[in-house]
């Protein structure tokens, strides 16, 4: 039995030996390298079985993180950048505004600035009585009709054009209207001493562009407020809406042109703005620099004889008026 | 060699630290007998390496649950004999694998020639072709408890551990290989 194991044990080196002696075998050295290589870069993720997500994070967490803190900070970034244009933002407006935005803007400032319906009709009630006065005093006259309608068109007539607080701007006053009539006076004077003659002016169409507006008895009560030299009769009042009337109804209340041309006479009166019917009537109402005014263009015609009879009955109608400079240039 | 396993075990363990070295240096020591292994149990090299390969890469991904209940050869041993077995089903499906017991005559189980190792190298070379021979035809389960026996010197016990049969299973088994080398060679 010892023997035996003997000999097993002997047998058992001797086919190690002849084992090893065969079994050289190596494996390939790219294969090698490749299980070491695996082995290196899986090192870390085999490390521990808590390791192994934490490394797999640690690999693209913390750049995942800092990437998305980027984005967020620049994305806030831009929206204050935005936010900040936002608030200063409302002055461009006011520097880019279109020539219409703007033409538009005035026209709405001109419009808040117009005024109410009321007052512009009211306005408009005063502008034709100052017309109707004005006329009336421009028939008593000796300044040319024609000139004085004129004028009289020219100025109140509302453009479409035109504001209509310019309008209102330009109500006229009496007062206004003898200022007018000194600096007429003074044109005319001059024109006279050059031409010696008096022009004449086209006589204007019409004014229906007002009339029509006006009722009679608005512009009557109109009238009823206008004031007054404290001359003015019953009859006279309503004398420059007469004319109005007339005028609008295509009636002639002064010789045309055609009339002048035959009568000399009454050419003349029809340029001096008088007719026969005025002369005895309605010198009376004519306030007193107007009537000074037509004895001083009489004068100036040389028509001292009716120069000397308006000068006696202004003299009659107003003893207190200082008129000596008229008397010593009627001869 | 007690020493040289524990260190096996610490190596092992200092790899599941980080330590690259410390596979490096067990690679180097169980490559070849690794790589023999499998090369004696397939005929084919190509399919040896790719076994031997597929054994390391699953100890590199299972270092991250090893403990060193055993000795680091044995459980090395373990995933090689596994992945045998695998290889084996994968390949031959139908056919059984001979892992049972082979005949066992009564005259090589009683040989009472003592081998002897020849005096000249090309003797000796030519005894050691002849082994190889017999080693191949052995049986599986032969071949492979010789193997681990004659490459690694492990003990009965260790074989049946990695082989996963019981003791006096691989002590028998281990006779049979030892009886048919020898009688291979004496012939």
């Amino acid at each position: 039995m010892t023997t035996h194991s003997q000999d097993d044990l002997k047998d058992d080196e001797v086919l190690a030996q002849l084992y090893k002696e065969g079994a050289k075998d190596t494996p390939p050295a790219k294969l090698n390298h490749e299980i070491i290589h695996y082995a290196a870069n899986a090192d870390k993720s085999s490390s521990s079985p808590s390791h192994v997500g934490s490394h797999f994070g640690g690999g693209w967490k913390v750049p995942l993180s800092m990437a998305a803190s980027v984005v967020v900070v620049f994305a806030l970034l831009v929206q204050l950048d935005q936010n900040s244009q936002h608030l200063e933002l409302p002055p461009i407006p006011e520097i880019t505004i279109p020539t219409e935005q703007k033409s538009t803007k005035s026209k709405d400032r001109a419009l808040k600035s117009q005024p109410a319906p009321e007052q512009l009709y009211e306005a408009e009630e005063s502008l034709a009585d100052d017309i109707s006065s004005f006329k009336k005093d421009a028939n008593e006259s000796d300044m040319d009709s024609q000139d004085a309608d004129a004028r009289i068109t020219d100025k109140p007539v509302r453009k479409e054009s035109q504001p209509i607080d310019t309008i209102q701007t330009e109500r006229i006053s009496n007062k206004k209207a003898e200022q007018k009539l000194e600096t007429y006076r003074e044109r005319t004077q001059t024109q006279s001493t050059i031409n010696n003659e008096p022009s004449i002016t086209p006589k204007p169409k019409s004014t229906e562009g007002y009339a029509p507006k006006l009722t009679k008895p608005q512009a009557a009560g109109k009238q009823m407020h206008e004031p007054s030299n404290g001359t003015l009769g019953s009859s006279s009042e309503a004398a420059p809406n007469e004319v109005i009337q007339q005028r609008s109804m295509g009636e002639k209340s002064m010789p045309s042109r055609e009339d002048t041309h035959t009568s000399s006479g009454m050419a003349a009166d029809a340029e001096l703005g008088i007719d026969e019917k005025q002369n005895e009537n309605e010198f009376a109402p004519i306030p007193v620099e107007d009537w000074l005014l037509m004895i001083e263009r009489l004068v100036a015609r040389k028509d001292y004889a009716e120069a000397s009879r308006q000068l006696v009955k202004f003299k009659q109608m107003h003893p207190n008026v200082n008129v000596e400079d008229l008397d010593a240039k009627i001869p | 060699m007690e020493q040289t396993e524990i260190s096996d075990e610490s190596l092992m363990l200092e790899y599941q630290q980080g330590e690259q070295a410390a596979f490096e240096t067990l690679y180097r020591k169980y490559k070849d007998v690794l790589y023999r292994y499998f090369l004696k149990h397939c005929s084919d090299r190509q399919q040896s390496e790719e076994l031997y390969q597929e054994v390391w890469i699953k100890l590199i991904n299972s270092t991250a649950r090893y403990t060193p209940k055993a000795k680091f050869k044995t459980y090395l041993f373990t995933i090689a004999h596994n992945t045998l077995v695998d290889f084996y089903r994968k390949a031959k499906p139908s056919q059984t694998i001979e892992f049972e017991d082979a005949e066992i005559t009564e005259e090589f189980m009683n040989s009472p020639t003592p081998l002897a190792l020849p005096e000249d190298e090309f003797t000796l070379k030519q005894k050691a072709n002849l082994l190889m021979q017999a080693l191949e035809e052995l049986p599986a389960d032969q071949k492979e408890v010789a193997i681990l026996h004659f490459e690694q010197e492990m003990s009965v016990q260790e074989i049946a551990e990695i082989t996963k049969v019981k003791t006096e299973t691989a002590k028998s088994r281990l006779r049979y290989a030892k009886n048919k080398l020898k009688a291979a060679i004496l012939n």
